[in-house]
C-alpha cells in the first residue's frame, strides 16, 4: 500500500511536470494572443493599409512628368 | 450563453491555459479517487466515470483548440508579412515625400527667379534708349581722354586726364588765390612754370578778371597780412619769388 501511495505521488509529480512544461509552451506559441475573430479583423486591416499605399505609390508615380530638355 | 459569449471573446491562449487547467484538476481528482478506490469503497458511485467523461471532454476541447491555434500561427506568419510590406511602403511613400518637396522648392525657386527676370525685362523695355544716343554719350566722355590715354601719349608728357596743378592755378580759384601777391610772384616769362602760372597763352582769359582784381574788389587774402607790396609788377618781388619757386617740391600751399 505505501508502495503503492508512493508510485501514485511520483506518478502524480510528473504529470504536474508535463501539463507545467505544457503551459509554457502554449505560453511561447505565437498568433495566439487574440481570438480568431480579432486575429481575422486584424489581418483584414493590414492588406487593407497595403493596398492603399500601393495604390497611392502608383498614383503619385504616374503623374505626368516634365519633358526636361537635354543640356547640349 | 453569457458564459459561452464570454469565453468568445478570450483569446486562444486563455482558452488553451484554462482547458489545460481543468484537466490537470480532473486528472489529479480521477488518479486520487482510483487509489483511495482500492482500500475502501467510493463515496458515490458512478463519481469515477463522471470524471471521466469530463476529462474526456476536456481533451476533446483541448485538441479542437490545439488546432485553431495552429491555424492562427499561420494566419500571424501572414501578417508578419504583411507588416513587412507596410513598413516598406511606408519608406517609400516617405521618400516620395522628400523628393517632391525638393522638387517644390526647386520650382519655386525657378519661378521667382524667372518672375524678377521678366520684371527686369519689362523695366528695360519702359526706359530703352537708342544706341545711337549712347554711343554719342561715350564717345563724349572719352573725347577729354579720362578713360584711356590719348594714342601719342609717352611717360613724361604733362597731360593727365585730370585737372593738374597749372591747370588749376590757372583758372578761376588759382587768379583769386594770387591776386593780392601777384606783385610778388613771378611775372618772369621763365618763372611762369615755377611759379605755378601756365603761360599767357594757356592761361583762360575772363574779361571780368584784370581790372577788378587789380582794384581789390575781391575778398581780402591774408597775404596781406604779411606786409606784401601793393599788387603790381615789382622786380625785388620777382627776386624773391625766384628764389622761393626753385623749389621743387613747391606747390598750392607755397603761394600761401
Amino acid at each position: 500500500m505505501d508502495k503503492d501511495s508512493q508510485d501514485v505521488h511520483q506518478e502524480l509529480a510528473k504529470l504536474k511536470a508535463k501539463i507545467q512544461e505544457a503551459r509554457e509552451q502554449i505560453s511561447s506559441m505565437p498568433g495566439i494572443d487574440s481570438s480568431p475573430a480579432e486575429q481575422q479583423q486584424q489581418l483584414a486591416t493590414l492588406r487593407e493599409q497595403v493596398r492603399t499605399k500601393n495604390q497611392l505609390l502608383q498614383k503619385y508615380k504616374s503623374l505626368c512628368m516634365f519633358d526636361v530638355p537635354k543640356a547640349s | 450563453m453569457a458564459t459561452m459569449a464570454a469565453l468568445a471573446e478570450k483569446s486562444t491562449k486563455d482558452r488553451l491555459l484554462s482547458v489545460l487547467d481543468d484537466l490537470e484538476v480532473l486528472s489529479r481528482e480521477l488518479i486520487e479517487m482510483l487509489a483511495l478506490s482500492r482500500g475502501q469503497k467510493l463515496p458515490q458511485p458512478g463519481e469515477d466515470v463522471q470524471i471521466l467523461d469530463l476529462l474526456v471532454q476536456r481533451d476533446r476541447e483541448f485538441q479542437e483548440l490545439m488546432e485553431v491555434a495552429q491555424q492562427q500561427g499561420k494566419v500571424h506568419q501572414e501578417m508578419q508579412l504583411l507588416e513587412k510590406e507596410v513598413e516598406k511602403r511606408d519608406s517609400d511613400i516617405q521618400q516620395l515625400q522628400k523628393q517632391l518637396k525638393e522638387a517644390e522648392h526647386i520650382l519655386a525657386t525657378a519661378v521667382y527667379q524667372a518672375k524678377e527676370k521678366l520684371k527686369s525685362i519689362d523695366k528695360a523695355r519702359r526706359g530703352s534708349i537708342s544706341s545711337e544716343e549712347i554711343i554719342k554719350y561715350a564717345h563724349r566722355i572719352s573725347a577729354s581722354n579720362a578713360v584711356c590715354a590719348p594714342l601719342n601719349w609717352v611717360p613724361g608728357d604733362p597731360r593727365r586726364p585730370y585737372p593738374t596743378d597749372l591747370e588749376m592755378r590757372s583758372g578761376m580759384l588759382g587768379h583769386m588765390a594770387n591776386l593780392p601777391t601777384n606783385g610778388m610772384n613771378g611775372h618772369l616769362p621763365g618763372d611762369a612754370l615755377a611759379a605755378g602760372r601756365l603761360p599767357d597763352v594757356l592761361t583762360p582769359h575772363y574779361p571780368w578778371q584784370s581790372s577788378d582784381v587789380s582794384v581789390g574788389m575781391l575778398p581780402p587774402h591774408h597775404g596781406n597780412d604779411f606786409g606784401l607790396e601793393p599788387p603790381g609788377h615789382n622786380k625785388e618781388n620777382e627776386d624773391d619769388v625766384e628764389a622761393m619757386s626753385t623749389d621743387s617740391s613747391s606747390s598750392s600751399s607755397d603761394s600761401d
